[in-house]
């Protein structure tokens, strides 16, 4: 058992070094792909942050009646809280309410603060968060016929709009993700048959010898994942190196403070860990692939 | 040891290849299979080592009919062989030695004596001063004669050469020959050896069977003639 995963190894390891040519064109096959994968998982992976961030800014703001009393308060909260879609409902008073407006207006805000205490003409309210930008128009108008409820606002068809477009951009990332993880099963694979191609002398005279297709497959498969592997080395470094660049180039956020990166850690090691499994994986079923097919059709 | 019984091939282009071959080799001998281009050498060779299955009749070595082996069951079939191809077929990336320990690999043979073994052949195909030699560094004469070594590696029951020669001068071909003898000799290996060369065969005379057409047309015996229908 030790000597024959001995033998695998030491044969996948040869095949590498002794076809450099061969290894090196399927490397740098792997090395593109995965270059193009990290980019786009880059690139998605803060997208959906940044829509992650926009749609949980996005509450409904439901102003409640004046005079009603804490009991009633709290059964209308039980039943907002209940509805389907709703993620959170926070309670906050008018006191609160009116620091809020103060504080988004800023410098100005100072001119509101004669309407603290007393004189305070806003009402309470509860900030309701729905559990996707989806639902938020439903849950409004459900909302919004309970009783002791004055008020219901959400921003709006403006706000409806944002929402979708955020979700179309979720699922078209998606997409784009699996279609890029086919294509660089695809290109990986198309290179290393063109590489096994040129060495299915080898599978034959092997097969002529009387070397089982298990005997002659495994070194491949070895081959295969070193030559993943290798590739994805440049991508990894080129990622790594890149990421935290251009992290600390833009301070943490993308324009404005609310449009946060994805932190470095973990964020970084986990990409680099993506990439060279993405690698290796790769590798190993684009030869397992064509080596199979080519051992499929010699007898 | 290996029977042909009325065996027949017919290639899935509709080509005839072989028509009812008949034939009986015993342990030990050394048989040329001789004729024309196209005459069906190659297909009877490629029904031995099981590349090719018979359309009709059987083939039969030691009791295993070879035509009805399985696919999974072709790998140990062909360990008990020994195969020397006309384009020596050594895999490229090894060298000579490794060529030959591959063979020994596949049998799963333990690592020391693998290793004495391979050198053991070596010397008895005049190439020990080659072990560590790339098939490409070599002429083509020693590359066949690393092929016959790693044929011969396992201890293999039979040999079987297709046209060995074809592609050495006369005075390599004479060395091949030379070997093949020995081996059949020393190691006391069945050994059928594909030529259209009859030069070589005038030369180390042998049981000689003379295919044409894909019929045998006869089956001489040193020099004298054996029984044939055709
Ligand atoms: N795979 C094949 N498919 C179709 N015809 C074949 C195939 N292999 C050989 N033949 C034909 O069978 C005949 C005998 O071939 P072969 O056994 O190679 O002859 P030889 O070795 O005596 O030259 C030839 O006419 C050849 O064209
Ligand atoms: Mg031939």
């Amino acid at each position: 058992m030790i000597t024959k995963i001995a033998r695998i190894l030491r044969e996948g390891i040869y095949g590498v070094i002794r076809h450099r040519a061969m290894s090196l064109s399927s490397s740098s096959a792997v090395t593109m792909t995965l270059m193009i994968v990290s980019v786009f998982l880059i690139l998605s992976v803060n997208i959906r942050l940044i829509v992650d961030t926009i749609e949980s800014s996005v509450q409904i703001h439901a102003k409640i009646e004046v005079g009603t009393n804490f009991e009633q308060i709290r059964s209308v909260r039980e039943e907002i809280e209940n509805l389907p879609g709703v993620k959170s409902v926070t309670f906050s008073d008018k006191d609160s309410e009116l620091n809020a407006f103060i504080e988004a207006y800023g410098d100005q805000g100072d001119l509101f603060k004669m309407y603290v205490g007393d004189k305070n003409p806003l009402r309470d309210a509860f900030l309701i968060e729905t559990t996707s930008g989806e639902s938020i128009e439903n849950v409004a108008t459900i909302v919004a016929k309970i009783d002791h409820i004055e008020k219901v606002n959400y921003g709006g068809t403006g706000t409806l709009l944002l929402m979708d477009s955020m979700e179309s951009i979720k699922t078209g990332t998606l997409i784009v993700m699996g279609a890029l993880g086919l294509l660089a099963i695809l290109l990986i694979t198309n290179t290393i048959d063109t590489t096994i191609n040129a060495r299915s002398d080898e599978l034959f005279i092997m097969r002529t010898v009387g070397a089982s297709n298990g005997f002659i497959r495994w070194p491949f498969i070895i081959e295969g994942m070193i030559i993943g592997m290798i590739g994805s080395l440049i991508p990894i470094i080129l990622t790594v190196i890149g990421y935290i660049y251009l992290y600390n180039m833009l301070d943490g956020y993308l324009f404005t403070r609310i449009f946060a990166l994805v932190p470095i850690v973990p964020f970084v090691p986990l990409l680099a860990a993506i990439l060279l499994l993405l690698g290796v994986v790769v590798g190993m079923l684009g030869s397992f692939i064509s080596v199979t097919r080519k051992l499929w059709w010699t007898r | 040891m290996l029977e042909f019984n009325d065996v027949g091939k017919q290639y899935k282009n509709g080509f005839n290849a072989l028509y009812n071959v008949n034939l009986k080799i015993k342990q030990g001998e050394f048989v040329y299979v001789i004729g024309p281009t196209g005459s069906g050498k190659s297909t009877l060779m490629k029904l031995i080592n099981a590349e090719e299955t018979p359309t009709s009749g059987r083939v039969i070595l030691d009791d295993v009919d070879i035509g009805a082996l399985k696919s999974r069951q072709i790998p140990k079939h062909r360990q008990s062989l020994g195969v020397v191809f006309q384009d020596y077929r050594l895999l490229p990336a090894k060298t000579v030695f490794e060529n030959i320990y591959f063979a020994l690999e596949v049998i799963n043979i333990e690592k020391t004596k693998a290793r004495k073994r391979v050198r053991e052949v070596l010397e008895l195909v005049g190439l020990a001063d080659k072990a560590n030699s790339y098939p490409s560094q070599l002429s083509g004469g020693q590359q066949q004669r690393a092929a016959i070594a790693r044929a011969i590696a396992n201890q293999p029951k039979l040999l079987i050469a297709d046209e060995p020669t074809g592609n050495l001068d006369p005075q390599m071909s004479k060395e091949i020959i030379h070997l093949l003898g020995k081996i059949n000799k020393e190691e006391e290996t069945t050994i059928i050896m594909v030529t259209h060369d009859e030069k070589v065969v005038d030369f180390y005379k042998k049981r000689t069977i003379i295919l044409e057409d894909g019929h045998i047309v006869a089956d001489l015996v040193e020099g004298g003639y054996r029984s044939h229908d055709h």
